[in-house]
């Protein structure tokens, strides 16, 4: 394997669909960052995306809900949801590598592991809207390995089990995707109340803390975060950022660097744009 | 599991709308969800404070009361 790009991005529908509610400093932050990870990403020229990401009830529901479920498919549907001005995105769709899917699957059992899997999934804001910038157009050969962490229905997997499942995956790839060229990326947060009586309220001082472990390398402290204070502090949507720590797990040694934050009620959620720069040693010559 | 009735109203309907002709005949709602006479009224109310407390995921809210937030998803940036 030959790890070639990091990245961690907050999701949102109104990353797609409601540019209308930035203003200009705010588009201008966002929309250079998303060009510059754009770029970033077609340098990289990944093989495979590997994502980790959460589902908001498109494929999941309390009657069968997985902690931790890896897409085994052939391919996935980017769709919007039931309401499809939410996104406002074409339906696209990618391809998946479904043999690589099922090695992690059994990798990860020998971790002592035991993740779902599902050989059908939807790829909605989680996946869909960052990727309509930032890979406009899909690569022909690039596939995708989507591994969904439950970060909305609680009780959820721990903020230290998702790190340490990020750190599997990681084992998993070295050993399984053979010469493929592997992109991680972790997409959610920061804070956010979805369906609260707080909706709409940002933490942008929570957020800002956030990213700033983050970019000091810190982001271990997140590990023994307790979720009623991170929902008290920052929303239930903060849950997420047990991806961010699952992406961390599985970059290993990176530099982040922030490139962008946009605090955006009207899209519920504080938005960053990360990118991972690899520690020297990973860095292909 | 607490909600759990609710949730699945919410999650399979999707919409105000559609959840209203539910509970319009609270014997069908009975027949095909299960649901009390506490939940029938509380889909009636449409109250989603209440159905929040009643344990209905808060995911779920957002999902069926997207279209009926209180703030305006149009509104252009000053």
């Amino acid at each position: 394997m030959e790890l070639c790009h990091g990245l961690i991005i907050s999701h949102a529908p109104g990353l797609t669909a409601m540019w209308s509610a930035l203003d200009a400093a705010q588009a201008r932050n966002l929309s250079g960052a998303l060009d510059t990870v754009r770029l970033e990403l077609e340098a990289a020229r990944p093989d495979v995306i590997v994502a980790f990401v959460n589902d908001h009830f498109s494929n999941f529901f309390l009657g069968n809900m997985p902690a931790i479920c890896i897409g085994v498919a052939e391919s996935y549907e980017m769709r919007a949801p039931g309401n499809p001005a939410l996104l406002r995105t074409p339906m696209r769709r990618i391809p998946g590598d479904g043999e690589l899917s099922l090695r992690i699957v059994e990798s990860l059992m020998r971790e002592n592991f035991d993740p779902a899997y599902a050989g059908e999934l939807q790829l909605v804001a989680d996946v869909g809207a960052p990727l309509y910038y930032l890979m406009p157009e899909l690569p022909p050969h690039l596939t995708i390995v989507p591994i969904f962490i439950n970060c909305v229905a609680p009780p959820l997997p721990t903020m230290r089990r998702c790190y340490d499942l990020g750190v599997a995956v990681r084992k998993a790839l070295e050993q399984f995707a053979g010469d493929r060229r592997v992109a991680i990326m972790g997409t959610g947060g920061i804070s956010h109340w979805v369906g609260l009586a707080r909706e709409g309220e940002i933490n942008s001082a929570f957020d800002q803390r956030v990213i700033a472990l983050v970019a000091e390398g810190r982001f271990a402290e997140m590990m023994d975060w307790d979720d009623r204070a991170i929902e008290d502090e920052a929303g239930n949507g903060a849950y997420e950022l047990r991806n961010w720590l699952a992406t961390f797990g599985a970059v290993g040694p990176c530099r982040p660097r922030p490139l962008a934050y946009v605090a955006v009620p009207e899209w519920l959620t504080g938005m960053a744009v990360i990118p991972l720069d690899l520690a020297p040693a990973a860095v292909p010559a | 599991m607490r909600g759990y009735r609710l949730s699945k109203v919410f999650f399979e309907l999707k919409t105000l709308e559609q959840i209203g002709e539910l509970v319009a005949d609270p014997a069908v709602a009975r027949a095909r969800y299960g649901l009390t006479d506490e939940e029938i009224v509380l889909l009636q109310a449409r109250d989603r404070t209440q159905l929040l407390a009643a344990g209905v995921n808060p995911y779920l809210i957002r999902l069926v009361y997207r279209d009926q937030t209180t703030f305006n998803v149009e509104r252009v940036a000053p």
